[in-house]
Parts: structure tokens; C-alpha cells; sequence
């Protein structure tokens, strides 16, 4: 055994990883614990990607068969409707934790310097997630998913120049269409992976460069160095989480399976009570305020325009956040939770 | 250890491990598959929506059973975490491996 | 009673538990797994085929019908009697097809060539082509697995 070890070794380097590891320290204070969402994240992709290929295996990315198809892995396939049951609340508890981690970071202001790049590269994780989610949802091809989708693709139409070009753009054509299943399966499949495995690669890159960061009243305390090797100490109590989160999904994924609808009609008028996921339900709400002219201007493209704004605060927050004062902080820690609290309100207002 | 006792572990841990496949896949799934539910479909179909089915009660069942396979394993293996956490917290607070960074590490495995 | 030596330290029994039990719990996952990757295809027990599309038939001549997803052949023997078989050849699976001048079953894909007994008498085919039994109900005709 050791000599395989030692032979493995003396080709990969791998004792440099491990020595990393034990070198790497995971700073124990009162918010230790939102250190665990960020693995938790990659617990529930993994997932998604072995349940992903799987169901990849039955599935048909055509007009003709996507509905047809699920339903057989659903109803014919050994137990495939757990597997997709999995699939798609492994999607749900993934974006759940994103927000989480996001608004833990974003309440430690651990994406102050010099880790802006890090908090950068984990909104555009998020973008890609929310991408994932909404790419997928289109595939089971029922009236649900062609509403949500029609509906998802026409907002870029709204923006000047440019918006009939993206709307053609994610639609392959004017309508949502066949093309538009293969396009989204193709995106989901294979673009979107590559993409957030690239971004993901950089953003745990940067995270190991610069360490984990403390919160300021925690790095004042009396516990200031107190710190967890990260092996085999903190990834063993990481196994642990994981080990409860896939408990939980896989009870959730079997008590609480997704139906599945009849196949989409392009012709039938769009079915009463459609809504998105749960992640895009305050937009869809935000959508709803907006009246249709205001000041003379589309209030689509308004609407657009402030959620494209608000896009990009999050996304530069760290650049606009750049001083440790004490009272800069405070601001931006309001309009967090301001925006936290919209979030939470415009949702449930949307399930009335 | 011995090398020979170290393969003795090793053969009896794959021994246990294979046990565990076996009999997991032969207690709970080595019948034939469960005919799909024919009927069901159809039903569901003319509603209008395909649940997942829920099948005869003796698959049902089984779904059960495995869940609480699961549960059960994963409780093991928690209990067993638990121990490893102490044991390497224990380790680390006696400074052990941080006096060795520079050397190679002494027969941590 | 103080065992002198024992087979293993503490931290290597831990370990191996740990270890161990990682595993048994990666087995029980790979249950469900590996049921939905090897989905239960079945070959069907019987097809029925209504007679009247095979009534045509003269000695020596074959017709093709679905056996499951694989072709089938249904030939009429030159004593009249029917007899079916799976056309698909036994060397690597491609479909055969009959030659009614030469009487012949005849694999394109290496040369393989079977008599009208679907014995394997040329070319690379191992094996004879599978057989099937054919009754007749009322007016369809029922194509079994033999034996």
C-alpha cells in the first residue's frame, strides 16, 4: 500500500496537497459555522451532476419527446422518479445555500479587501446557478415550463437595440420553439457546467490565496487565534454536515416528489396560475408592480433596468464597501437587509 | 503493524464492505424489478398529470426501507465521525503535527 | 484481560471503521443507481400476429414481423408448417435477412450465411439463429419463446 502511495506521490505531488491542507487553518469565532456553506454548495452540484447525467441518459431534447420522456423515466424506469426527484430538489436546496453563503458573506463583509475578486466571481456562481435553474426548468417541456420559459425570454425584448437579438438569442428564433429545448438542454448541459466549473476554479483559487476571512468583532476576542486545521479536523466535521444535508434531501426527494404536467401545447392559451421557481418569484412579482408606461418609458424596460441595476450593486458591492469604517458598514449593512427583507416579501407576496 | 496484519484488516474491511453490497442489493432489490404500473399512467394521463407512481405496496415499502437504510448509516457513520473529530481534535490540541511541519509527517495515515 | 500485542493501533481501527463504513454507505447508494442505469428490458413473452397478413406465404418464403425491438422471421417450411426465428445473427448482432432463391438466411455485415433451418453454415456466425415457436389461435398467429 505505501508503495503505491509513494509511487503516486513521486509523479502528482500529492503530499504538497496534503500538506496544504494541514497547513490551512479554518478560524473558529461565533460565525464558524457559515464556513460550512460554501462545501455544502459543492455537495448538492456534485449531486446535480450525477443525478443530472443520469436522467441525461433517458431523456430526449425534442419537441416530440422531452414530456414523453420524463414521464418514462418517471413511471418506467427503476426508480426514476427519485432520481429526478433528487434532481430537482438537490436544485432547490443548492440555490438555497448560494443565498445563504452569499448573505453570510455578505453580512461578515468578509468580501472587503482583499477579497473583492472572490465575492465577484461568487455572484457570477450565483448568476450561473439561477441560469441552471432556469435552463432546466424548461426541460420536462409541460404547460408550466413553456409559460415560465415564454415568459423568461421575452424580458430581454424589452431592452432597446439589443433586446429582440437576445430574446432570438435564447430562443433560437422569435417563438419558443424545439430549437429552444435543444439550445436550453445543450446550455444546461454543457455550457453552464464548463462556465461554473471555470469560475469555480478561480473563486476557490482565490479563496485558498487569501485565506478565510474573520469577521471584525470576532477577530477582536479573546478567541482571536483560535483556529481548525482544515485536515483532517474541518473537512471531518464538514462530512458530517454533508452527510445530514443528503439525509435530509433524499427524505425530502422521496416524500415530497415533483409531478409532472401534460406536454406543452404551443397553441393552447397559457394555463391559469403559472409562476416561476421559488428563486425567480420576487422578480416575477417586481414585474407585476411595475405599471406599463411610466414617464413615457416601457415599464418593462424599467423594471429591467432596476433589476439589471440592482444585479450590478451586488455584483460591485465590494467596490463601493472598500473602507473597514465602522459607519460605511452600517449603511450597507441596512440596504442588505433592505434588499434581504424585498427579496423575502416580494416572494411571499407572490404565493397570495 | 505487520504488513501481514495490515492485510489481514484490509481483507476484513473489504470482506465487511462487500457484505454490505450484497446484502443491500440482494435484501432490497434482487427481485425482479417491479412491473412498472401500467394502469397508472394511463389514468394519470387522462388527468392530465403523471405523479410519481406510487406504486405497489410492497415497492413502497421498499422505498421505506432503503430510507431508513439510509438514516441508519448515515447515524453510523456519524457516531463513527464523531469519534475520528475527537480523536483528531485531541491530536491537534497536543501540538503533534504542528512540531513536525517541517519533517515528514510520523505515521499519520 | 491486557492483550501483549494487538493486530492494530486505536487511530488505524478508527479509521478503517470510518473508512469501512464510507464505503458500505457508498454501496448502498450504488443500489438505486445501478437499477436505473440497467434499465429492465424484456424481451416480450409472446407477440400475436393476426394470420391473415401471413396467409400468403408459399413454402420457402419468409416474412418479417416485430419481435420486441429486435426483426423477426416468419417462414413457411417447405412442408407447409410455419416456424420463426430471431433475425438477428449470432455472430455480432446485425439484423440478417432471408434470400428466398438461394433459401438462405443472410448476414451482410461478415458473410454469414445460415440454411433455411437457421443452422449457421458459413462465414464467422457461432451459432445457429434462435428459434421461436409459432401456434396457431383462431385467427392470429402466437410466436413464443421456445422451451
Amino acid at each position: 500500500m505505501n508503495k503505491i502511495r509513494a509511487w503516486i506521490n513521486d509523479r502528482l505531488g500529492v503530499a504538497e496537497l496534503s500538506k496544504f491542507g494541514m497547513k490551512k487553518d479554518v478560524p473558529l469565532h461565533s460565525h464558524t459555522i457559515w464556513y460550512y456553506t460554501g462545501s455544502s454548495i459543492l455537495l448538492f452540484m456534485g449531486i446535480q451532476v450525477v443525478t443530472g447525467v443520469m436522467l441525461a441518459f433517458y431523456y430526449n431534447p425534442t419537441i416530440k419527446d422531452a414530456n414523453a420522456s420524463v414521464a418514462r423515466i418517471m413511471t418506467e424506469i427503476p426508480l426514476g422518479w427519485i432520481i429526478r426527484s433528487i434532481h430537482s430538489w438537490s436544485a432547490t436546496c443548492m440555490i438555497a445555500v448560494v443565498i445563504i453563503h452569499l448573505l453570510s458573506i455578505a453580512f461578515t463583509k468578509a468580501y472587503r479587501a482583499p477579497r473583492e475578486a472572490t465575492w465577484m466571481t461568487g455572484v457570477l456562481l450565483l448568476a450561473a446557478s439561477l441560469a441552471f435553474g432556469f435552463t432546466g426548468y424548461l426541460l420536462p417541456w409541460d404547460d408550466l415550463s413553456l409559460a415560465a420559459t415564454k415568459v423568461g425570454t421575452d424580458i430581454p425584448k424589452s431592452i432597446p437595440v439589443v433586446g429582440a437579438w437576445v430574446t432570438s438569442l435564447l430562443r433560437g428564433g422569435e417563438d419558443v420553439t424545439g430549437d429552444t429545448i435543444s439550445r436550453f438542454f445543450i446550455v444546461h448541459v454543457c455550457v453552464l457546467p464548463l462556465a461554473i466549473f471555470a469560475i469555480l476554479g478561480i473563486h476557490l483559487f482565490l479563496v485558498q490565496r487569501h485565506g478565510m476571512s474573520v469577521p471584525l468583532k470576532a477577530g477582536r476576542g479573546p478567541e482571536k487565534n483560535d483556529a481548525l486545521p482544515f485536515w483532517p479536523n474541518f473537512i471531518l466535521r464538514e462530512s458530517a454536515v454533508w452527510l445530514i444535508l443528503f439525509g435530509v434531501l433524499v427524505t425530502a426527494a422521496i416524500f415530497l416528489a415533483p409531478s409532472l404536467g401534460p406536454a406543452a401545447n404551443l397553441m393552447a392559451p397559457a394555463p391559469a396560475g403559472i409562476k416561476p421557481e421559488w428563486y425567480f418569484l420576487f422578480m416575477f412579482q417586481t414585474l407585476k408592480l411595475f405599471p406599463s408606461r411610466i414617464l413615457g418609458l416601457n415599464g418593462e424596460l424599467v423594471a429591467v433596468a432596476v433589476m439589471g441595476a440592482g444585479f450590478l450593486l451586488v455584483l460591485l458591492l465590494p467596490l463601493l464597501d472598500d473602507r473597514p469604517a465602522e459607519r460605511k458598514g452600517r449603511v450597507i449593512r441596512y440596504a442588505v437587509y433592505a434588499t434581504f427583507l424585498y427579496t423575502i416579501a416580494l416572494t411571499i407576496w407572490s404565493l397570495l | 503493524m505487520t504488513t501481514r496484519r495490515r492485510s489481514l484488516v484490509g481483507t476484513g474491511l473489504l470482506a465487511l464492505t462487500l457484505c454490505a453490497l450484497v446484502l443491500s442489493s440482494a435484501g432490497l432489490f434482487s427481485q425482479e424489478p417491479p412491473k412498472p404500473p401500467a394502469e397508472k399512467p394511463a389514468v394519470e394521463a387522462a388527468k392530465g398529470e403523471t405523479h410519481p407512481p406510487p406504486m405497489a405496496p410492497r415497492d413502497q415499502n421498499r422505498v421505506y426501507v432503503f430510507l431508513a437504510w439510509t438514516w441508519l448509516t448515515i447515524g453510523v457513520l456519524l457516531y463513527i465521525l464523531r469519534l475520528k473529530i475527537r480523536e483528531a481534535d485531541r491530536v491537534y490540541r497536543t501540538g503533534l503535527f504542528r512540531a513536525t511541519e517541517a519533517g515528514k509527517e510520523p505515521q499519520k495515515r | 484481560m491486557k492483550l501483549k500485542y494487538s493486530l492494530f493501533s486505536r487511530r488505524e481501527f478508527l479509521n478503517g471503521l470510518l473508512g469501512g463504513g464510507l464505503l458500505a454507505f457508498f454501496a448502498t447508494l450504488m443500489g438505486p443507481v445501478v437499477r436505473f442505469v440497467f434499465p429492465p428490458y424484456k424481451e416480450p413473452d409472446e407477440v400475436k400476429l393476426p394470420a391473415a397478413d401471413y396467409s400468403g406465404l408459399q413454402p420457402h418464403e419468409a416474412k418479417g414481423f416485430a419481435w420486441g425491438a429486435k426483426p423477426g422471421i416468419l417462414k413457411k417450411a417447405g412442408d407447409g408448417s410455419l416456424v420463426a426465428f430471431v433475425a438477428v445473427c449470432s455472430h455480432l448482432d446485425c439484423n440478417v435477412s432471408y434470400l428466398p432463391n438461394d433459401r438462405k438466411f443472410y448476414c451482410a455485415c461478415h458473410q454469414g450465411w445460415y440454411d433455411e433451418n437457421g443452422k449457421n453454415i458459413a462465414g464467422p456466425p457461432p451459432s445457429p439463429l434462435r428459434r421461436l415457436a409459432v401456434t396457431v389461435e383462431g385467427d392470429s398467429l402466437v410466436i413464443k419463446k421456445q422451451g
